[in-house]
């Protein structure tokens, strides 16, 4: 019995690494022309394990000594991971066809960086969120470096694999403090330990955790601690940061919610203020530098990072209403951003390199007006204006913290909001406008169409109906 | 009729849709949307007939389910405060996109599509009974409008565009906070989470008072920056002069009007403590509005901007009637909210159409064309008389409505905004006066006179003007019950506080 609750609370994870395997027999396999086919084989893999792995609502398969966990939350937010690969491997065949780098290990490293994430989300116990931490890490450090030729690329692998090392370092440090005052790794355990009182004032343990959580910080991008995601996105190549500015953030979110609420929940008061200045530091500085920036880009990373600002607010709200708002933030940025950057990704200068200048939209609109919707869509989506998608994940925020009597909070977000709007505006404004200025090429391929059709239907339909997409977060427990 | 308000929000929607997949051309595209928005009038007339006047509440109420975990429905209704401007609403959408025939030169199939979309959004919000689903219908409206004044409008369009965009929206995101906040008080109280706007005005009695106060002031905020009232008025002048006719008509028309329809539908009574303790204050700031407005107004040199300053002391007019919170003040701030929209919609579509000719709205440029267009002077001239409020003209009988209630409930305030109408005689008559008598600018000898379709547009305003002033109970009695009932409402609580 023992057996099988353990190997089904691994069961993915394992179904997982045999289809990453095979993966990398069919990168051998198939000829240089064809390498996307090793990419939607990936999706295919993904659709399986989504189909085999799905646990019954309210299931949980707790496993080798309560150190793995696969319920609904661990599912949700494996699809989450699940669809922006989708996504991305859609989006990306023209754009690395064009760069020169289409290659199979594209599609294989993001598969296995999936792989690490799923067991950072369902962790429960800090050895397993490591291993599966790194995983991730290594798989993204690649990924942010992957167009090798490029200066830009190169540069932001290097520099998110030294900050990243360090951010990990940093994290494994803490946890050995709060080992040492706690003896154990496990969630439950260090929960129970902190409840019982004992460590109430207790330097190491309390070191520890800062230490952890700025680890975390790291990861999400939280301000002060993000130093390194404007560049790495903007070096990554476009399809790359499109997938690191939501599968691994939402990897590290949803294991900081598990590791706050089980592991911390005792310890609210250390951590909750210390995460309500990261959101509101985070929200503010992210919009307000994305608003000096030119490069459209570096815009959508310095959002991004604000949009882990608003995400941060769920957290804080410490009620299931957060991380629910949390998860169905998450899934809908999956589209809305991923779509984005796959159509900033297209976008050419005289048909030789990669433009992202603000200038290099103007007139678009008139020019082609199919794309310019679409990047309308998604920009108002990402400000968060109804009836669109993004707007019901910021309502589902606000509702969280308003729950949480967080009335300051929602305000500060409500009113980044309305800054962000700014920002995402000008994009519209050179597109619609303007007249064009320069000679710009917007031919969208058949796949990159593809990603972007899915990403506005996805965003118009939440936003029109989203009862589907709440009811899919609607029976997350931590 | 059974689902008629919801063929009314969504049809507009449909005819864009359609008219983006099928048309190609501007030219037939025009046509389109105008038939679509023809039709979408005509829904609304059986709507008017078979109103049932002696009701109070809401009518041809539809209600379903949308997001139930969140107790979200999708629930309509209409009463006496709203039907009348659904009906300004669909008749003014109608007539802006027959006003936009020639001037609008390019890109038309958009812009069409985009004068239906707003239409769903401006429908929706007047008819929508959750608060979600408000909150979402007022959001929407904003994109089509700000593409409408940004691609289409005038020199400085993006600028006015953007303002416009971001003053609206601040507002409305704290709007969205006090509806959570509302949402969670109500659910705590009665142990039903909804945002039914119905259910939760009638707990109105139960909310705290400094609770009332935040959600007041958060929603007042939002409300007066559409209105729009002082200081938060800035936007408007910069939004009307560089919209495009079409999108003068429909801000000056309905979009001002969200906001006055917003503190009638919720900060009255939802918040009716507040509102009763905040009356002075709001009394004060309509009244700094409608001398103000007036003042700046005189001073300006452009038409158009001259009719958007008026535009601010006019609504004082209705925040004024509105927060004397009797019959008559409130019957006559929503009267002269239709007649607002309708006179100076009609004002907009005239400057309009002699800058389609002139391509100048400076004053300074005109000069004695009555002499060269006799039919268009002489539709101004009955325009600019109702715009100040003369007898048998409709404004007449909204502003004397008003300043009724007003005298009844602050009568020093009704005094300074009678004063205002003395104002609005001055600028109004020596705009007129500049523009269309003097000396004959040499430019304009050959000005063409309104053809057929332009006089075909403004007609139907023109009986609606007269129609009002000679026989306005046509018109109130749609408002007595619902107005009475809120009266009531507001009385109720004002004894309780004594």
């Amino acid at each position: 019995m023992d057996f099988m609750l353990n190997l089904q609370s691994i069961f993915p994870e394992v179904l997982m690494t045999v289809f990453g395997l095979i993966l990398v027999v069919l990168d051998v396999m198939t000829s240089k022309e064809k390498k996307s086919m090793v990419g939607y084989f990936g999706i295919a893999f993904l659709l399986i394990t989504a189909l085999v792995a799905a646990p019954p609502v309210g299931g949980k398969y707790l496993g080798f000594n309560n150190m793995l966990m696969w319920d609904t939350f661990s599912y949700v937010f494996f699809v989450i991971f699940a669809l922006a690969y989708t996504l991305t491997t859609l989006g990306s065949v023209e754009y690395l066809r064009d760069k020169g780098i289409l290659k199979g290990e594209f599609y294989t490293i993001m598969f296995f960086s999936i792989l690490g994430m799923m067991f950072m989300v369902s962790a429960f116990d800090l050895t397993i969120f490591y291993v599966g931490l790194e995983t991730m890490a290594i798989a993204m450090y690649v990924l942010a470096g992957f167009n090798k030729n490029e200066i830009r690329s190169a540069e932001a692998g290097v520099k998110y694999f030294i900050i990243g090392a360090f951010s990990s370092a940093l994290f494994l440090f803490g946890m050995t403090y709060v080992y040492g005052a706690t003896g154990s790794l496990n969630y439950i355990q260090i929960s129970e330990v902190l409840q019982s009182g004992m460590l109430a004032d207790n330097m190491t343990v309390k070191i520890g955790l800062i230490l952890m959580l700025v680890g975390f910080a790291f990861k999400i991008s939280a301000v002060p601690f993000h130093m390194w995601a404007p560049d790495v996105y903007q070096g990554a190549p476009t399809p790359a940061a499109g997938f690191m500015t939501v599968a691994p953030k939402a990897a590290a979110f949803a294991a900081l919610v598990r590791f706050a609420y089980i592991a911390l929940e005792p310890a609210a008061g250390l951590w909750v203020p210390l995460f309500s200045i990261l959101a509101v530091l985070t929200m503010t500085y992210g919009n307000l530098v994305a608003l000096a920036q030119t490069n459209v880009k570096r815009m959508l990373a310095y959002s991004a990072i604000s949009h882990a600002g608003y995400m941060l607010i769920g957290l804080v709200s410490m009620n299931p209403e957060g991380y629910r708002a949390i998860a169905l933030y998450s899934l809908i940025y999956v589209f809305m951003n991923i779509g984005a950057f796959t159509l900033l990704g297209i976008l050419k200068n005289k048909g030789m390199v990669e433009d992202e200048r603000l200038e290099s939209f103007s007139g678009l609109a008139k020019k082609n007006p199919l794309y310019a919707l679409a990047m309308l869509i998604f920009m108002f989506s990402l400000a968060g204006i109804p009836p669109l998608a993004g707007f019901i994940g910021k309502f589902q925020i606000f509702m969280a913290a308003m729950k949480a009597d967080l009335l300051w909070l929602a305000i500060v977000g409500a009113l980044n909001s309305a800054l962000a709007c700014y920002y995402y505006m000008r994009v519209t404004i050179y597109m619609y406008f303007n007249e064009p200025e320069y000679e710009v090429d917007a031919t969208v391929g058949r796949s990159a169409f593809i990603t972007s059709f899915i990403g506005v239907l996805v965003v118009l339909i939440v936003g029109f109906f989203p009862s589907a997409f709440i009811n899919f977060v609607k029976h997350l427990i931590v | 009729m059974e689902h008629i308000l919801s063929y009314l929000i969504f049809f507009p929607l449909a005819a864009a849709l359609f008219i983006l997949i099928f048309f190609r051309g501007g030219k037939s595209s025009m046509w389109a949307a105008f038939i679509a928005s023809v039709i979408e009038f005509i829904i609304t007339i059986p709507l008017m007939a078979n109103f049932d006047k002696n009701e109070a509440g809401m009518q041809f109420v539809e209600k379903a389910w949308w997001i139930k975990s969140l107790g979200i429905q999708y629930h309509l209704g209409v009463d006496g405060i709203s039907i009348l401007m659904v009906f300004l609403t669909t008749l003014l959408t109608m007539i802006a996109i027959l006003g936009s025939f020639t001037y609008i030169q390019k890109r038309q199939k958009e812009f069409y599509i985009a004068m239906l979309v707003l239409e769903t959004g401006m429908v929706g919000t007047f008819l929508a009974m959750d608060f979600f689903l408000f909150y979402i219908f007022w959001e929407a409206m904003l994109i089509p409008m700000y593409l409408i004044i940004g691609v289409w409008g005038g020199k400085r369009r993006i600028y006015a565009a953007v303002k416009f965009f971001l003053y609206t929206l601040a507002g409305s995101v704290l709007m969205l906070l006090a509806i959570i906040a509302l949402y969670y008080t109500h659910g705590q109280i009665t142990g039903n989470y909804t945002f039914d706007i119905l259910k939760i005005t009638e707990q109105y009695m139960m909310y705290g008072k400094g609770f009332q106060l935040i959600v007041f002031a958060v929603f007042f905020i939002g409300f007066a920056i559409k209105v729009p009232m002082f200081p938060v008025h800035t936007w408007l002048p910069d939004a009307h002069v560089e919209a495009p006719t079409a999108g003068s008509v429909i801000l000056a028309g309905v979009l001002l009007k969200m906001g006055t329809y917003g503190m009638l539908r919720f900060c009255l009574p939802m918040t009716p403590y507040a509102s009763i303790k905040l009356m002075p204050v709001v009394a004060a700031l309509s009244v700094i509005a409608i001398i103000y407005g007036a003042l700046v107004a005189m001073v300006q040199k452009d038409i158009k901007k001259l009719v958007a300053y008026s535009s601010v002391s006019h609504m004082g007019f209705v925040t004024l009637g509105i927060y004397a919170l009797n019959q008559a003040g409130i019957e006559g701030g929503i009267l002269q909210m239709f007649n607002h929209g309708i006179i100076t919609g009609a004002l907009f579509l005239l400057i309009g159409l002699i800058y389609e000719r002139t391509h100048t709205r400076e004053i300074a440029d005109y000069g004695g064309i009555a002499a060269s267009v006799p039919v268009y002077a002489t539709i101004f001239l009955i325009f600019t008389m109702a715009s100040i409020g003369l007898p048998s003209m409709g404004a007449f009988v909204g502003e004397f409505l008003v300043l009724v209630g007003a005298f009844e409930a602050f009568s020093d305030w009704a005094i300074l905004a009678a004063i205002g109408v003395i104002f609005s005689a001055v600028y109004m008559l020596w705009m007129f006066q500049r523009v269309l008598y003097q000396s004959l600018n040499k430019r304009w000898e050959n000005l063409a006179d309104m053809n057929l379709r332009e006089v075909i547009y403004i007609f139907p305003l023109l009986i609606i003007v007269f129609w009002i002033g000679l026989y306005p109970e046509t018109f109130q009695s749609y408002m007595h019950a619902s107005v009475a009932k809120l009266v009531e409402h507001m009385n109720t609580v004002a004894v309780a506080m004594k």
